[in-house]
């Protein structure tokens, strides 16, 4: 377990949980990046006060990379932002689908209690 | 019979001060004698570590200290304060009349501006008085040899923070290589991750493991903390000089809170979130370490 890639993938995604440890990143496949694309073009503007901020130890959300555009997204509890733009996820897609995207054992078992999904 | 009166008012400037004696000394000890006892909220000392007036210290010098009163006192916010003294002076506007235009303290000699000055603070300081927190002194260095806390050397938002955890924090040792236990011995912790296997790896890191250590900082050296989430990550947790705990959470900003937004007293008890195992209290011999 622990952070695997290979050279300059043009999409990454990683999970942000630890603290020992270095925060998990791994290479996104074009079919994974697309779901992720598709999820957030499928979300409604956020509206309404963003959630709780996560806690300072433990699984603080998920990011996904695209490295040719340099867009960047961030989700944690319903909320996902890319650059100045945030939107509502109240089944929490996105972070779903970017931890499915996590190659086999890259991710403690227990992560979907972890990030209470 | 003599008194030396101090008003305690200046922080740059020697405070002003005059010496009464015969007739002069004794109008201000009559006006000076206790009254009434002060009641139990009030006989707190106020504090004496503020910018401007704090007061008017009395002190009987060559000769015996006159009935119901200690050698030296203070009189501020129009009460007598001193050994076994808390109480109202027979003269409630006492500071007023000594630091008045015809009062004691214009042999002092001060100039118009900085006597008005002096008035106004007393004025002021009477008004402070019920609005300030209660203020505990001297303040108390619990922890002498434990590091500072200085969370924004490490939260720089760069080669810092992203590249030093929990155990660089704790250990007050920066890498900038997210230092692994045990790894700088050439072993680092096995898998699934446990108390366990983490404790040990950091002992060959030259950690002290101090069970017993009860939350009480080391004489030498500072005192860290290991929990563990069993099977996922672990964590470390570093007391600081005012004994409250402080912790890194990986590459993000150090943090003097727990998950639930508290201080932290006692690691044991904070809301770690899924760290769930208390595993030690270690020592961090200051220089002993290794850490990769």
């Amino acid at each position: 377990m622990g952070t695997s890639g290979s050279s300059n993938p043009a999409w990454t995604a990683g999970v942000h949980a630890f603290s020992g440890r270095r925060d998990p990143v791994w290479p996104l496949t074009p079919a994974a990046a697309a779901r992720l694309v598709a999820a957030w073009q499928a979300l409604a503007p956020l509206d309404g006060s963003p959630p709780p901020p996560p806690p300072a130890l433990g699984y603080r959300g998920c990011s996904a990379d695209d490295a040719a555009t340099g867009r960047h997204w961030s989700a944690y509890g319903g909320l996902v932002t890319c650059a100045e733009e945030a939107r509502s996820d109240p089944a929490r897609t996105f972070e779903r689908l970017v931890i499915a995207s996590a190659p086999a054992d890259v991710l403690p078992p227990n992560i979907a209690e972890l990030a209470a999904l | 019979m003599a008194l030396r009166i101090t008003v305690d008012v200046f922080s740059g400037r020697p405070n002003p001060v005059i010496v009464l004696d015969d007739d002069a000394a004794r109008e201000i000890l009559a006006r000076t004698q206790p009254a009434d006892r002060l009641k139990r909220g009030e006989t707190k000392p106020p504090p004496e570590s503020i910018l401007g007036y704090r007061g008017i210290v009395v002190e009987q010098v060559e000769t015996r200290p006159a009935e119901g009163l200690p050698d030296r006192f203070r009189i501020v916010d129009g009460k007598l304060l001193g050994s076994k003294l808390a109480h109202r002076p027979a003269d409630p506007g006492l500071e007023d009349f000594i630091c008045g235009s015809t009062g004691p303290l214009r042999l002092a000699q001060l100039d118009d501006d900085t006597m008005a000055m002096i008035r106004r603070l007393i004025e002021q300081r009477r008004g402070l008085e019920l609005k300030w927190p209660p203020i505990k002194w001297p303040t108390r260095v619990t922890c002498r040899c434990a590091p500072l806390y200085e969370p924004d050397w490490w939260n720089d938002g760069g080669q810092k923070q992203f590249n030093n955890n929990c155990y660089n924090y704790s250990t007050n040792h920066r890498t900038d290589t997210f230092a692994q236990p045990g790894r700088a011995s050439g072993q680092m912790y096995p898998h699934p991750i446990a108390c366990s296997g983490v404790r040990p790896a950091a002992i060959r890191d030259d950690l002290i493991d101090s069970p017993r250590a009860d939350n009480r900082c080391p004489d030498e050296g500072h005192l860290v903390a290991l929990v563990v989430g069993p099977g996922w990550d672990y964590h470390w947790y570093r007391k600081g000089r005012n004994g409250r705990w402080t912790h890194k959470p990986g590459g993000t900003a150090v943090t003097n809170l727990d998950n639930s937004g508290n201080v932290i007293t006692d690691p044991r008890t904070a809301d770690r979130g899924a760290y769930t195992d208390f595993c030690t209290f270690m020592t961090v011999m200051h220089g002993h370490i290794r850490l990769k």
